[in-house]
């Protein structure tokens, strides 16, 4: 019987490293949560951003619209 | 004896009962388990899915609408609007506390919010806010404020305004097209929305990716046009300025590249701003190149003589009598301005745009020839340009026609075109007498970039006239036109340009003609040798009451000249 019997040394490093496995998985599963939120979140900031940026090239557009510049050509030409 | 006995019976009856409501026990749970996996299997699974998933749905941008130099005529952007829901502000008064909030965020007086969720007519949707700015869109999330939110909304945008109104269309408030290439197009514009799942924390924060939810987007499809923005800027301020000085009702001009029936600008007057569209008058929203069918009369001549050479009804040189200004025959024609021109050929009757000797030309090719002909040039039925809602204008089959039709159908009466099918039979006599197919797109770019379709161009597939007539129809008689005729106002020092014009009467919906009024119109083109373009003008009911003259000559002739100066030089330092 006490062959059998692992000593209390043994069986607390047992249990250390079971309980350590566990956190560590708890941790790695937060963390990749966490990671994911904030690249989702970098995500649609990038994609207003990028929205934003193609308003400012619509509207650039319509500055540059020959209705626009022509009158002012035919000015400056005159 | 009987002491062990009884208590053996009581122990049994004891195992028994206890067994009893075990088994009772045990059933009960089966049957609660067997509910719960089986019969409300659907609800939990559903909840479970609430609970657990985000779906985060997404709708497509629609396509681009570019020139063919990739200048924006339609665009779609991204709005955020801030919301509420005025039923959840309402509960204890919340909208007060909401109000004041959104007072500095968003610059309105707080009274002002109150009263729009107190007067608010859907008591779960109240849009408080449209296109806020991005500071102000992340101010309102970080209020946190129950009961209002910030929705993202495409909106159409064109850039041209009412410069290319008439070509663009404008899309209606669900976004779908209502006119225009917008409604022609829609369905490639438009795209396909999509949709992905993520899964969710307590606090619905996504935490992961769930693929087998996902649907990808698909943005709509682009499309380039063959109109060129600085000409239509060329063509609408040259015809609008001449409208005002002539008090005209309306006018159209078309420019068109004659070997491929691209469209180069495209400008019917009155147009309207497409961002306005819901407050425009129908009038203004009316496309009048495609829906206004018109007697076109003396620019139609050309046509009508070409369609006589070609099937060999008369000869270049032949003669005809060309009265002294009225004929009596065929219930009476005269001449514009009751001219006498007496013996003219071919030439000299288009030249001098004689109505009686057009006439005569009409009853020498017969009606069947003269029918056959026009329907070649594509009279009678739409040209299949890709715009929605275009007319076939009227060339009555020839059973319908009176002994009098070949003498008036000749000379552009009897016969009602659209403009765009003037435009294209002219195109068809500048390269040499092939078809043409007028379009405006010129191909669809899907979102990353790749062409996926091109507007196949018809040219060389088969000759509506032989290309020696054709050629001889625009270096003789519509080059002396421009020469030394009525087109004289639409010569261009440096540039052999042919061309020709009509003056003609408005035809009344309840027969006959309007007298007074007239479509004052300029058909042609330019260089002679291998024409660039041809281009349209027309113009309605110029007021004769103002003195300075009422004739396609007068009135559109000088627009043709400035547009073909501008286009040719432009196109020169553009190739």
């Amino acid at each position: 019987m006490i062959r059998f019997m692992i000593s209390r040394a043994r069986l607390r490093f047992v249990i250390f490293s079971l309980t350590a496995a566990l956190i560590a998985t708890t941790h790695l599963r937060i963390s990749a949560s966490r990671l994911f939120h904030r690249a989702r979140q970098a995500q649609i900031v990038q994609e207003q951003l990028r929205r934003q940026l193609w308003k400012k090239q619509v509207e650039l557009e319509k500055l540059l619209q020959p209705q626009q510049v022509l009158p002012h050509l035919q000015e400056s030409s005159s | 004896m009987n002491q062990p006995a009884s208590g053996s019976i009581r122990l049994w009856s004891g195992i028994g009962l206890l067994s009893f409501f075990l088994l009772a026990g045990f059933s009960g749970l089966g049957a609660r388990l067997w509910d719960l996996q089986f019969r409300q299997k659907d609800h939990f699974e559903q909840t479970s899915r609430t609970q657990r998933y985000a779906v985060v749905r997404q709708s497509p941008q629609r396509g681009l609408i570019t020139d063919c130099k990739g200048r924006i005529l339609a665009a779609s952007t991204m709005i955020y609007n801030v919301f509420a829901e005025p039923r959840r502000l309402l509960q204890d008064e919340q909208y007060k506390l909401t109000a004041d909030t959104l007072q500095p965020i968003l610059n309105v007086p707080g009274y002002e919010i109150s009263k729009q969720i107190l007067e608010a007519k859907n008591p779960g949707f109240l849009r408080l806010a449209k296109d806020i700015p991005s500071d102000q869109q992340q101010a309102v999330l970080r209020a946190r404020l129950p009961g209002i939110g910030i929705e993202e909304a495409w909106v159409r945008s064109y850039p041209a305004a009412s410069l290319c109104s008439h070509v663009v269309g404008f899309v209606g408030a669900e976004g779908r097209g209502l006119a225009g290439i917008e409604l022609k197009y829609d369905a490639v514009l438009a795209g396909r929305g999509g949709q992905d799942v993520y899964v969710v924390d307590v606090l619905r924060r996504p935490i992961a990716a769930y693929p087998e939810g996902r649907s990808p987007i698909q943005n709509g499809d682009n499309l380039v046009l063959t109109i060129d923005l600085v000409i239509q800027e060329i063509v609408r301020e040259a015809l609008q300025k001449q409208i005002r000085e002539y008090q005209a009702e309306s006018g159209i001009a078309l420019v068109m590249d004659p070997w491929t029936g691209g469209i180069l600008a495209w400008v019917s007057l009155p147009d309207f701003d497409p961002h306005q569209f819901s407050k425009t008058p129908a009038d203004r929203l009316k496309n009048r190149t495609l829906s206004d069918p018109y007697e076109p009369g003396s620019i139609f001549k050309p046509i009508a003589a070409a369609v006589a050479l070609d099937c060999g009804a008369i000869t270049k040189d032949e003669k005809f009598d060309c009265e002294d200004g009225y004929w009596g025959q065929y219930g009476g024609i005269h001449e514009f301005g009751n001219k006498r021109y007496g013996i003219l050929n071919v030439r000299g009757i288009i030249l001098n745009s004689s109505n009686i000797g057009m006439a005569k030309i009409g009853l020498k090719t017969g009606s069947r020839r003269l029918y056959q002909g026009l329907r070649l040039f594509g009279f009678g039925r739409p040209t299949g340009v890709d715009l929605a809602g275009e007319e076939s204008g009227v060339l009555r089959p020839v059973k319908q026609w009176s002994g009098y039709s070949p003498t008036r159908i000749a000379f552009g009466h009897e016969i009602s075109v659209t403009a765009l099918q003037m435009a294209r039979a002219y195109c068809i006599l500048a390269n040499g007498g092939t078809l043409v197919q007028p379009h405006l797109v010129r191909a669809v770019i899907n979102p990353d970039g790749q062409i996926t379709d091109v507007t196949p161009s018809l040219v060389g597939t088969g000759y509506i006239i032989k290309p020696e007539i054709a050629e001889w129809m625009v270096r003789e008689p519509l080059r002396a036109v421009v020469k030394e005729g009525t087109g004289d106002q639409a010569a261009v020092e440096g540039i052999e340009v042919f061309g020709k014009t009509g003056t003609a009467n408005i035809a009344l919906p309840t027969g006959g003609y309007d007298t007074s009024n007239y479509v004052s119109s300029f058909v042609g083109g330019a260089p002679v040798d291998r024409p660039r373009v041809i281009i349209l003008v027309s113009i309605r009911k110029p007021n004769r009451a103002l003195g300075k003259g009422y004739s396609g000559g007068r009135v559109a002739a000088p627009v043709f000249r400035e547009i073909l100066q501008k286009t040719l030089t432009y196109l020169d330092s553009n190739p």
